[in-house]
């Protein structure tokens, strides 16, 4: 990411208040991008959480473990849902997603009045990847650096 | 704790509003003229407004050099924006009818020096009204600021008097309650 930031010479020349500067602004953007991870979920019934990692003093990682979040961020391919034996599948239309690609946000969507039972396998076109995660760091590399410049501006202020 | 008193800045944004509105009043009198003059006064309107709302913000009747810095280089921003605006104007063929709103909105960017000056320049990861969120310019919640300790803050994003929020400001009021700091170093 490339930022443009003014680096006051006193600032320059004292590497404690240049460490912390450094620190703030990687915590800011992290705190800022879980904030957006969970502005996509939260229209949601059974939400993921999200955390921030330190992974090294210049790097943090904000994700979740959930499956279900990874496989709508990444998109699925057609595929078959095959009934388990002696079960049907049940769906109710019109179907409408919480959530759409490349957005970052979640509606409240809609399951529809009417149930439609299966009994055997049916073809699902796949999901289109929402693609949060481009979009969330597209958003805040572009605010890196009034982020820098604020970390900086705390300290000489 | 209640809602800051914002009127000073209400005021403010409410004055260069009507500044900018005479002035793209009379750029659609005279245009396609006009366009170089228009943008000329909306820059020293944008100057002088956002040093007035950094003042106001911060309570105070000078600016330090780190705020000259911040106001500085938030007025450089706007101006750019403005620039590609001008720039819009002038090739169209046609004084289009969403100008004069669009013209207005930048009346709403001096929230950010505003509220720079009112947390004190702390190193926060968002200021109200600062594009950041899904409401963008529009937004009206405040941070609330507690001293705790010599570079000890506890910072709360609190939501706005209005019926209606978008989705950020919901999510950081719920994640920043509080936002900590300590040292003088934001924690996650």
């Amino acid at each position: 990411m490339k930022a443009k930031a003014l680096i006051p010479k006193k600032l320059a020349c004292n590497p404690a208040a240049m460490a912390r500067v450094i620190q703030n602004t990687l915590n800011t953007q992290a705190l800022a991008i879980k904030v957006d991870f969970g502005v996509t979920v939260q229209t949601w019934e059974s939400k993921p959480t999200f955390s921030i990692r330190s992974v090294s003093p210049y790097e943090r990682e904000i994700g979740t473990d959930d499956e279900n979040y990874s496989r709508l961020n990444e998109g699925t391919p057609p595929h078959v849902i095959t009934p388990r034996k002696g079960r049907v599948l049940v769906f109710r239309t019109p179907f409408r997603a919480k959530t759409v690609p490349n957005s970052i946000s979640s509606g409240p969507g809609s399951k529809g009045a009417n149930t439609v039972f299966i009994t055997g396998p049916v073809n699902h076109p796949g999901t289109k990847p929402r693609q949060w995660d481009k979009a969330i760091k597209k958003k805040w590399d572009r605010l890196i650096g009034p982020l820098f410049q604020r970390a900086i501006d705390a300290e000489v202020n | 704790m209640p809602a800051p008193n914002t009127a000073p800045l209400d005021w403010l944004i409410q004055r260069l509003t009507r500044l900018i509105q005479t002035a793209t009043n009379a750029l659609e009198a005279e245009y396609p003229n006009g366009v170089e003059a228009w943008q000329e006064e909306l820059s020293r309107q944008l100057t002088r407004y956002h040093v007035a709302a950094m003042l106001a913000g911060a309570d105070v009747d000078t600016l330090t050099p780190a705020m000259r810095t911040a106001v500085a280089r938030d007025v450089r921003t706007q101006l750019r924006f403005l620039e590609r605006f001008g720039v819009e104007i002038q090739s169209a063929g046609q004084f289009q009818p969403g100008w004069a709103a669009r013209a207005a909105m930048y009346a709403d960017s001096i929230k950010s020096p505003y509220w720079r000056g009112k947390v004190k320049m702390l190193p926060l990861p968002a200021m109200p009204g600062d594009g950041s969120t899904q409401c963008l310019t529009r937004c009206k919640c405040w941070w609330e600021i507690s001293e705790v300790g010599e570079g000890d803050y506890d910072c709360y994003w609190r939501l706005g008097a209005t019926e209606l929020h978008c989705q950020t400001c919901p999510q950081r009021s719920q994640e920043w309650a509080p936002l900590r700091i300590r040292g003088g170093v934001v924690q996650i």
